[in-house]
């Protein structure tokens, strides 16, 4: 599948693989660095966030880097068993698992392993215990079947070419009568085959 | 979505994300590729 997507799409996988890694890294490590999309609390306080956003620790808020607000479409209902993909420092993660209570849970999955630790000491400081950030990859989720009530994600999906693999996989993980409640970039215009071949119109 | 399964799809407005963007080449790229964020909703069918 990868060398056909490849051969579609013109780019090297394993190179956007890194390149998106190596921006979200940044992202972690230096959220005060301007980068090429809007980050940090008053962008997402911009986007409507719900009140939870105001006990999501700085630690984890200051690598926000979402597109849109997926709670915008409705709260979470406690009790409810959540999915993260690509959750990065986890502000999405830490507004859910506020909203689902001890009685759900969240779990958050990234490939970034900066991330993931900004993610889980934001946990520890806001002091929830119903959520788990794993390491992997959203294209194969190391879940089982009917696992979640809800998918969200905000800003990943637009940065996998295989899409396919991610929505099927999104439906396996999912519950009969789940939902998936997500944020993402939508070009309205056509790319040209070079654009499309343009890693740094990836990874934005 | 419907080709994966999904039912009762609901999508959200619009966002000029990258109309914050500190890089003019970035509002740019984003405004001829009509580039916007968006919120989607879509079920998994009950059995």
């Amino acid at each position: 599948m990868s060398d056909a997507l490849e051969q579609e799409i013109g780019i090297d996988l394993a190179l956007l693989k890194s390149e998106i890694q190596k921006t979200y890294s940044a992202v972690s490590e230096r959220p005060e660095q301007d980068f090429i999309f809007p980050t940090g609390r008053s962008w997402a306080e911009d986007l409507d966030y719900p009140p939870e956003l105001r006990d999501v620790p700085e630690s984890a808020v200051e690598s926000f880097a979402g597109v849109a607000n997926p709670f915008s479409l409705g709260r979470l209902s406690p009790g409810e068993r959540v999915l993260d993909l690509g959750c990065g420092a986890g502000t999405d993660s830490l507004v859910a698992a506020q909203m689902v209570g001890e009685s759900g849970s969240v779990v958050g999955i990234d490939m970034t392993p900066a991330m993931l630790t900004k993610a889980r000491r934001a946990a520890t400081e806001l002091g929830v215990t119903n959520v788990e950030f794993v390491e992997g990859e959203v294209e194969s989720l190391p879940f089982p079947d009917e696992n979640f009530d809800v998918v969200i994600s905000n800003g990943v999906i637009d940065l996998i070419p295989d899409k396919d693999a991610v929505y099927s996989e999104i439906q396996r993980v999912l519950a009969p009568g789940g939902r998936l409640q997500i944020a993402d970039v939508t070009i309205q215009n056509p790319v040209s085959a070079e654009g499309r071949r343009n890693i740094d119109l990836w990874t934005g | 979505m419907e080709r994966h399964g999904f039912e009762r799809i609901e999508t959200g407005l619009l966002v000029d994300t990258y109309a914050r963007s500190k890089f003019e080449d970035t509002r740019q790229k984003a405004q001829k590729f009509g580039a916007r964020g968006t919120t989607l909703k879509a079920f998994k069918p009950s059995r």
